[in-house]
């Protein structure tokens, strides 16, 4: 009502005029009209600004406050462990921003608007699950951190891993009011329903980011494989699914930017599958990229590294010293049953089996590694070509058994033995096997050889120098040692490789022994030959006689390895190709192509189908999880107040001026 | 005396010398020269005898002499005969701040002429005018007309009639008759196109045309402050104004009306001057006077 006052005014103001007569009104009406088109817009203004400063000063006066939606928690000091989601399926867009970005900046304003003094930690849920920030009350530095989550990453999910990393970080939490904030895509990959949500005390909010999502494309396996009908090509099978049915998807095979092959497929079932062929690279970079062109959810899943090398499988001759035509009491029975069971993600694992005989009359150079299974020592020009083998970069697994006769095989095989053999004895009661200290073939943590023993061993003397025990006897005594020879590997298994002596082919821990083992044996594809996945270890051995490698990772960052001890390469956070190139330091710097490995996003992450809704999980979802706060708007309308009192004055300073422009003088 | 004739302005004026730019054509003789050739003294030409010419006009030793039949021409000293013409219209009723009401003042510089012509032997008349002629006291020489002269001076004018100035001036110039001196005393104020236009034709007509342009400080200046409600003297709607905010334009607007008066006036071949209320009649009167004696006026 008192805005009204400066128009009542004028009203009154203008009733109270005082009257003035002029006979040349006709002449003032003239300029009255020339005056008001000038100052029609001042006058306005003037009534407006002081209407609109009346107003504000009572509106000022009254004490008026804004009810404001708070971007998290109720106000006060609290705990916040923030869950962001940056697996792949969080690169999906929408409208313009990834769902990670969306994370990102919802994370950014939950912990600005919490109060000082509150703490928050980041846990990041892409598979492997990593703190981004651990508990801290430096909101700003946590905010900052953010800035480093990426929108293009291509892990898995571990929603349950991440929650219970983030409720970890609670657990000493400064504060009782204690939040848990989710924030994904909540994609069903994500095992939601394995989630252990907390049972009280700390309140959980899940907020889902992005709506339905569109129809998705992707490459599900790519496998490259010499071509069986014409030397010097391979063969790249791609399997690929999609939400589409009946769809014809085009797949594009790259190199350098280059197209080597092009093919249409057809999806029928949710499947398409398809093999292209290019030439095989023996030597340079193997690089390539499947790429499908498909404008769909993700375009992340839409590419595929694979390497076009050749010989991908490992070769292994498996030498038979105890042939048996039942498989159980084959001296081999439980290691073919181990190489057939392979993972074929680890790369295939080729092998061929013979007798003692045969293997004295067979050439090596088609094979990577030989495993000498109970043979008896072999004789001596067999002996020397297993040297030269050994010397040019072969490897040898020795296992030994009743057959194995230690003084012959010191006198054909000693130089290739990373241990001498001594002679076999019965261990009553058996020893049990352990993991050496040290071990680098072997894996650290859950090796699956627990309680595994031996009932009977050869004994050995310490390794050569150069050489590494990876299994020891409970006694101390090395069960498996693994040395080199020339630009060879060797290792030396003082049991059998089936259960005549020991109980270790029971073990789960078997064929993992195994694979790697031949894999570390293997000079030439001391890697998978199928990818792996984002954050996975990789264990990358120097080439024998190197001193060291170098990784170079889909973006182009070096990482540098110096020694001879194999490395357990974990930076493998990116999708792509990893090349490596050896000898590193004093040696000549070369690119091994059969060292390089791919990392692949998780063919679940392509599953962009949403789980469940979280309250069927137990957990109340909360949107727009912040409450109301009042804030007083009268300091901000005292400061209108002010400044339109200036603009007022302003305005009144400029009308006079005007009105006395080119004031004519008539004499 | 009429009060309109203040002595001592009666006074300083008349020792004024009142003369015309052209002669005029007078009934009496006097110190006018007129422009009619005839029964005089001063010899001024010979011209050759048209059909029509008086015979008794004949040079006869002209024609002895050359063969040719020649009229001879004097220069005849006649009376001047003024019409005055006042503004009566309810727009010269204002008075300013300070000084007299602008139709006193008109009726002040005509009666101060009245009295010199007058008392120079002259005719002098008056003519009042609003929408159209009023009184109109025609124009005689005798001293004893001056008191009819300044009675119809006297009377004041009607507030609220409004001007119809190009009316009234036309017939002021049918009434004027011979050749003579018509000074009019009026604020000019009918913005109407063509209102000075009867100007040219009294000029056109022989007669020797004065404007006195009567206006109030006031009225040139606005001096006043404020916001005002503005009434006009002829009927015009009122009008609430902000005096500050439109002083400027309204001088603009004065001054191009006054340039405009001036021009339409001095472009009719009549005298122009402006006779502010402020300022005394008789510099008013010197001032016009002057012009006409620099034009060849004695």
């Amino acid at each position: 009502m008192a805005a009204g006052l400066p128009v009542l005014a004028h009203l009154m103001r203008r009733r109270d005029l005082p009257q003035r007569a002029l006979p040349t009104i006709a002449l003032l009406e003239r300029a009255r009209a020339e005056s008001r088109r000038r100052m029609r817009l001042v006058d306005l203004l003037l009534l407006a600004a002081r209407v609109l400063m009346i107003a504000a000063l009572a509106a000022a006066v009254a004490g008026p406050f804004v009810s404001v939606g708070l971007a998290y928690g109720d106000g006060a000091t609290m705990s916040v462990a923030i869950v962001l989601d940056d697996s792949m399926s969080m690169g999906r867009a929408e409208g313009g921003r990834t769902l990670a970005a969306m994370a990102r900046a919802r994370a950014e304003a939950v912990i600005e608007a919490l109060p000082d003094g509150s703490e928050v930690a980041v846990v990041l849920a892409g598979e492997p699950v990593r703190v981004l920030a651990s508990r801290t009350d430096d909101l700003t530095t946590a905010a900052a951190l953010l800035g480093d989550v990426p929108e293009d990453s291509a892990r898995g999910t571990d929603m349950p891993g991440a929650v219970a990393r983030a409720l970890r970080e609670l657990s000493a939490a400064r504060h009782d009011s204690r939040r848990l904030l989710v924030l994904s895509d909540a994609a069903r990959h994500g095992l939601w329903e394995e989630v252990a949500w907390p049972e009280g005390g700390v309140h959980v909010d899940v907020e889902r980011l992005g709506d339905e999502p569109a129809p998705n494309r992707w490459i599900v396996d790519a496998m490259t494989v010499p071509d069986p009908t014409t030397p010097g090509q391979a063969s790249v099978r791609v399997e690929l699914r999609s939400d589409t049915q009946g769809e014809q998807v085009p797949i594009v095979l790259l190199r350098d930017g280059r197209e080597l092959a092009r093919q249409q497929v057809t999806i029928r079932g949710g499947v398409g599958r398809a093999i292209l062929h290019a030439p095989l690279v023996d030597e340079g970079d193997p690089s390539a990229v499947l790429s499908i062109d498909a404008e769909d959810a993700l375009g992340t899943d839409n590419r595929r590294a694979v390497l076009l090398r050749s010989a991908a499988s490992i070769r292994v001759l498996l030498v038979d010293g105890d042939p048996h035509p039942t498989r159980d009491r084959d001296e081999l029975g439980y290691v073919v049953r181990a190489l057939d069971a392979a993972p074929r993600t680890g790369g295939p694992i080729a092998y061929q089996i013979v007798d003692p005989d045969t293997f004295a009359a067979t050439s090596l150079a088609d094979f990577d590694v030989v495993v000498l299974a109970n043979a008896p020592a072999p004789p001596s020009h067999a002996a020397d070509g297993l040297r030269a083998f050994v010397e040019a970069g072969g490897g040898l697994l020795s296992a030994v058994g009743d057959r194995v006769e230690p003084q012959p095989w010191e006198a054909r095989l000693g130089e290739l033995l990373p241990a001498r053999l001594r002679s076999s004895v019965p261990a009553d009661p058996p020893l049990a096997l352990q993991v050496a200290p040290g071990a680098a073939v072997i894996l650290a943590g859950d090796s699956g050889l627990e309680g595994a023993v031996a009932h009977r061993r050869m004994v050995l003397d310490e390794p050569a120098p150069g050489a590494r025990i990876e299994l020891r006897f409970e006694d101390g005594s090395p069960a498996l040692v693994v040395g080199g020879h020339g630009a060879g590997r060797t290792a030396l298994l003082s049991t059998t490789l089936d259960d005549g002596w020991t109980d270790l082919p029971y073990r789960p821990g078997f064929l993992p022994l195994l694979v790697q083992l031949l894999r570390h044996l293997s000079p030439r594809a001391s890697t998978p030959a199928g990818p792996i996945e984002p954050g996975a270890a990789v264990t990358l051995s120097p080439p024998a006689g190197t001193s060291g490698f170098e990784v170079i990772d889909p973006g182009g960052v070096h990482h540098r390895h110096e020694g001879t001890e194999p490395l357990a390469f974990t930076e493998t956070g990116s999708a792509g190709v990893y090349r490596v190139i050896v000898g590193a330091r004093s040696d000549t710097p070369a690119e091994d192509p059969r060292s390089a490995f791919v990392v692949a996003p998780p063919v679940d992450e392509s599953d962009l189908a949403v789980a469940p809704p979280p309250e069927l999980l137990g957990v109340a979802p909360e949107r727009g999880t912040g409450a109301t706060q009042e804030l007083p708007l009268a300091p901000w309308l005292f400061a209108l107040v002010a400044l339109l009192a200036v603009v007022e004055a302003l305005l009144r300073i400029t009308r006079p001026r005007a009105r006395r422009q080119e004031a004519p003088t008539i004499a | 005396m009429p009060e309109v004739l203040d002595p001592e302005v009666a006074r300083r004026v008349r020792n004024l010398t009142l003369s015309a730019r052209r002669t005029v054509e007078g009934l009496m003789s006097g110190i006018h020269r007129s422009p009619h050739r005839g029964a005089s003294v001063v010899f001024v030409e010979h011209r050759d005898y048209r059909p029509g010419d008086d015979i008794r006009l004949l040079d006869w030793r002209a024609f002895a002499r050359t063969d040719r039949d020649v009229v001879k021409r004097f220069e005849q000293e006649t009376h001047l005969r003024a019409t005055l013409v006042l503004d009566r219209s309810g727009s010269m009723a204002y008075r300013g701040q300070e000084g007299p009401r602008k139709d006193e003042h008109a009726a002040t510089l005509l009666a101060a002429l009245a009295y010199v012509l007058i008392g120079q032997g002259d005719a002098a008349g008056v003519l009042t005018v609003d929408e159209a002629v009023g009184n109109a006291v025609p124009p005689r020489a005798r001293p004893a007309h001056l008191d009819a002269v300044l009675r119809a001076l006297s009377a004041p004018a009607a507030h609220g009639r409004p001007t119809d100035l190009g009316s009234a001036l036309r017939d002021v110039a049918e009434r004027a008759g011979r050749r003579g001196v018509v000074t009019i005393a009026s604020d000019l104020l009918d913005l109407r196109e063509g209102a000075l236009d009867p100007i040219a034709h009294l000029v056109t007509r022989g007669h020797d045309v004065i404007v006195l342009h009567v206006l109030t400080p006031e009225e040139i200046e606005l001096p006043f402050d404020g916001p005002a409600r503005y009434v006009g003297l002829e009927g015009e709607a009122d009008m609430d104004v902000d005096t500050d905010a439109v002083r400027t334009g309204y001088r603009r607007e004065m001054a191009r009306f006054l340039d405009d008066a001036r021009r339409r006036c001095t472009a009719a071949g009549a005298r122009y001057a402006l006779a502010r209320t402020d300022e005394s009649p008789e510099h008013t009167l010197a001032a016009i006077l002057s012009s006409g004696r620099r034009r060849g006026w004695r």
